[in-house]
């Protein structure tokens, strides 16, 4: 089963900080919203997902999809390209091995792109 | 570990006070976070989350009359909760310390359930017995305990057995023995306390227990109960020092 966002970052938390005070300091945010977004009771801004990967070491955009966000710029990329729109809802129809290689195929075109552009 | 049965057919694990000063002291040793007589307050949030493992909600919604609950589960760690009003209050006014003791000995208590009584329901889940194993609540969850205020004196003025060990190993935790003894001694020196001629409603006796009180983080209730616990402050005539 896949972990939660609350569990990756209470697992990972312990090894960096040792008190969640100490944690809900270093992100500028309230020992209690920090104690909720541990045990999922809420779900925190992208701003602060942010912040908790920075400083747990932890990938971002893993933890934006165990919140169940999308990032701004994916967002706004969506709104001015319609044909991203269309692959988004189509992409809904598949599996998650199937999803796992339209993004190797994704990442495969951005690496070639950067090959281009450096030629 | 000797065990005996409750009559409700219970098997319960037998205890000395001496016996949890010393496990506890192990279990300090072990996590690497045996205080110091410079620094002698127990890291208890890192002794929880770092050495057992476990997991605290600091903010939980419980009942009132519940400060805090330790869960059992058989496929993963336990669980602590801690009641939100209780760490708010904390939030609020960090700097008292009534409220910062009461805090810390709310999570030693919870994390004194998971050593001696996680053994306890290991030993029923491995024996496939776990009804046996039950709860602190007569006809609620099995493999709850729920830690009442009423059952959080150090004294153990509970009738369940695990809560009256929980308390021992509370002060064993957060006031670990031989590092009590020793601050003991060089707070006597300090305060310039004569043996002999105190008593436990003496006010050397009260200007000790606010000194072991700072030092060790906790309520002057827990250390006031502490020395006496230790036989070294009685509560009518003399003090006892074999230190």
């Amino acid at each position: 089963m896949k972990k939660t966002l609350g569990e990756s970052i209470r697992e990972k938390r312990p090894e960096k900080f040792s008190s969640l005070r100490e944690f809900a300091k270093a992100l500028g945010i309230a020992p209690s919203y920090l104690s909720d977004i541990e045990t999922d009771r809420r779900k925190p801004s992208e701003e602060v997902i942010k912040a908790i990967s920075e400083k747990l070491g932890l990938d971002f955009n893993e933890l934006m999809g165990r919140a169940g966000r999308i990032h701004s710029d994916a967002t706004k990329y969506m709104k001015t390209n319609p044909v991203a729109g269309v692959l988004f809802r189509k992409i809904t129809g598949l599996n998650e091995e199937q999803m796992k290689n339209v993004l190797k195929d994704v990442e495969k075109q951005l690496n070639e792109n950067k090959k281009d552009d450096v030629v | 570990m000797r065990t005996y049965f409750k009559s409700n057919g219970r098997e319960c694990f037998f205890l000395t006070p001496t016996e949890i000063d010393s496990m506890m002291e192990d279990e300090l040793w072990k996590a690497n976070l045996f205080p110091s007589i410079e620094n002698p307050a127990v890291d208890i949030e890192g002794f929880i989350t770092k050495h057992l493992k476990v997991y605290i909600d600091q903010y939980a919604s419980l009942e009132p009359s519940v400060l805090g609950l330790t869960e059992f589960f058989t496929n993963k760690r336990p669980e602590i909760k801690i009641n939100k009003d209780l760490t708010g209050a904390m939030d609020e006014d960090g700097s008292k310390l009534g409220i910062v003791g009461r805090w810390r000995a709310t999570l030693a208590h919870e994390a004194s359930h998971v050593i001696i009584h996680g053994a306890q329901f290991a030993l029923a889940a491995d024996q496939n017995s776990l009804p046996g194993f039950g709860s602190n609540e007569n006809g609620k969850n099995l493999n709850l305990m729920r830690c009442l205020k009423r059952d959080f004196l150090f004294r153990g003025g509970s009738s369940d057995e695990r809560e009256v060990q929980a308390n021992m190993g509370m002060a064993s935790l957060l006031m670990p023995k031989s590092l009590f003894l020793k601050i003991v001694k060089d707070g006597m020196k300090k305060l310039n306390l004569v043996s002999n001629k105190l008593n436990l409603n003496s006010k050397e006796t009260t200007a000790l227990t606010a000194h072991l009180a700072e030092k060790f983080q906790v309520s002057k209730q827990a250390s006031s109960i502490r020395l006496q616990k230790l036989n070294i402050v009685f509560e009518t005539s003399g003090l006892k020092m074999e230190v």
